[in-house]
């Protein structure tokens, strides 16, 4: 047996998110994040060993969509794998890869081409055809349902959202690699119909077509690297009941649980204090508050608070989403891979105008889509 | 990129699933629809471990995994575990607002998504404070019903707290 007990990002990119890509078809758009990633790493496709897709057939609008994507990902005649849980388990698959000695590099890819389909409709498919599509549950009405069951005062909730919505909107002004530039207001945020309560339009982010691919590698692999390698050293998942059918904030529990296997093997001990900033699932305001939670990076019932004191701001005590997260960059099903590309920037000192001063350990987290079943958990390093 | 096109615009193709399934809704769900639909009645399986009524019923309980066996009458009242009211307009979906809400009828141990009438949907913060967590509903029954989950639907019970 030849485990690797580390392995570590050698490069990364994202491909210009935009409302709509049709310029490019979806293998095109895929072709463009890998050979951006693969230059950014210094590397060839000849040396990569194994390609891990996610991707979801019903919004690829083509069944299987990875024999169309896998070629163009650089997997002709390669080792290549699909997962179709969100995009941050292409990393969590192809860490795993690696870690098994089986394979020396990887890369992890994963995209979205939203604008070819009425996104609403599609994500329906996703539900049980019994008992919830015939009530129309869709992700936002599902997230609006999750929304509804955090504890404490609604209106000190919805305050602290629209901090969230302000800062990572403000942030994703900044950010050149983000999609929505322009920042946006607490009025504005409060003046905003709601879609579904109490989840507002303004607090839904616009969806933007992209793909993201980072190039992985075992230790031994990373030492030759051009770059500084930034080590994923905890890593953990969790899946909770399907649907909603447990009571929703069993879907907090499902995080902690991804949480704690991260901070397990990273040995990380208390988030809060050893942790310089996280990336996390924010597909709406109210899911990155249970994030500061579910993560321990703050206590439980304190996460409004800390979103309103600014404590998650830029420059705050423990930035969250400093590149704006979803809520400036809404990849849907590849955002979680888009957080773990903009922790490593993080750590690897590129982030630009977004960079939070001298970083050496961060988290990123991925989720799928609204309901969030599922959960990753990352715990990167750059020492 | 511009400087190559030689059309106005992109060439779209335009492509459609419409695809018939025949989901198999099962022994243990016909059962719950048909309860529903012949005698307007509730029923939850429960899973002889841990003890847990599941509605919308399961042959199985995912965390104890074994099968689960007696049938358990539940409602017809219950409590609201989370709601959304919904106020943009969705493809196929009734003309907003509407309000849809998590409920834990009275005897079972899940919760199960259904619409709710008898609430005055008009301003979402006076209508989020009726709906709130913990507030009593009840089963109400379609008159024409097809064993379909909107064979019901919850009303909102008029003495909350």
């Amino acid at each position: 047996m030849n485990i690797q007990s580390r392995v570590a990002i050698l490069g990364g990119a994202q491909t210009v998110p935009a409302a709509c890509r049709d310029d490019v078809r979806l293998e095109e758009l895929v072709f463009e994040a890998a050979e951006a990633a693969l230059a950014d790493a210094g590397m060839e496709r000849g040396e990569l060993d194994t390609v891990v897709m996610a991707g979801a057939d019903q919004m690829d609008g083509r069944s299987i969509s990875s024999m169309m994507t896998a070629c163009p990902a650089g997997a002709y005649l390669k080792d290549e794998i699909r997962t179709t849980v969100e995009g941050s388990y292409a990393a969590v698959l192809a860490c795993m890869r690696i870690m098994s000695g089986e394979f020396d590099t990887a890369l992890a890819i994963t995209w979205a081409k939203t604008s070819e389909s009425p996104y609403d409709r599609v994500s329906t498919l996703s539900y049980d055809p019994f008992y919830e599509r015939p009530v129309g549950l869709s992700d936002v009405l599902d997230a609006a349902a999750v929304a509804s069951t955090f504890p404490g005062s609604k209106s000190e909730l919805a305050d602290a959202a629209r901090s969230v919505t302000v800062k990572n909107r403000a942030n994703g002004a900044a950010n050149p690699r983000a999609f929505l530039r322009a920042p946006v207001s607490r009025e504005l945020l409060g003046d905003s119909p709601y879609v579904a309560y109490p989840i507002r339009r303004a607090e839904v982010p616009e969806a933007c077509d992209g793909a993201v691919a980072v190039v992985l590698g075992s230790k031994r692999r990373a030492e030759s690297s051009p770059r500084q390698a930034v080590w994923m050293d905890g890593i953990g998942w969790a899946t909770g009941d399907y649907g909603i059918e447990a009571a929703p904030p069993a879907r907090m529990d499902t995080l902690r649980a991804a949480a704690e296997r991260a901070y397990t093997m990273a040995g990380v001990t208390d988030a809060s204090r050893e942790v310089d900033f996280a990336e996390v699932f924010d597909a709406t305001p109210y899911h990155e508050i249970f994030a500061y939670e579910a993560l321990g990076l703050v206590p439980d019932g304190a996460g409004p608070a800390f979103a309103v004191a600014g404590g998650s701001e830029l420059h705050g005590d423990l930035p969250v989403n400093p590149s704006g997260g979803l809520q400036a960059t809404n990849l849907r099903f590849a955002s979680g891979l888009g957080r773990i590309l903009e922790a490593y920037l993080q750590l690897g000192g590129r982030a630009g105008p977004v960079q939070v001063a001298s970083p050496s350990q961060g988290i990123a987290h991925g989720a799928t889509t609204f309901p969030a079943q599922s959960h990753a958990v990352f715990v990167m390093r750059n020492y | 990129m511009s400087e190559t096109a030689t059309t106005s615009g992109p060439l779209i193709h335009p492509g459609e699933w419409h695809i018939h399934y025949d989901y198999a809704v099962g022994d243990t769900a016909a059962r719950f629809f048909t309860e529903l639909r012949d005698n307007m009645k509730v029923y939850a399986r429960r899973c002889p471990s841990c003890g847990r009524a599941f509605v919308p019923p399961r042959a199985y309980c995912e965390r104890c995994f074994v099968k689960t066996t007696d049938w358990v009458e539940v409602g017809p009242e219950g409590v609201v575990e989370a709601f959304t009211i919904v106020y943009e307009p969705f493809d196929g979906l009734p003309v907003p607002p509407y309000a849809v809400a998590y409920v834990t009828l009275d005897g079972a141990s899940t919760a199960l998504a259904n619409f709710v009438t008898g609430v005055d949907l008009s301003d979402p913060e006076v209508a989020s404070e009726a709906l709130a967590l913990g507030s009593r509903v009840a089963v109400a029954f379609a008159g024409k019903r097809e064993g379909m989950i909107t064979d019901f639907h919850f009303e909102l019970l008029g003495h909350n707290k």
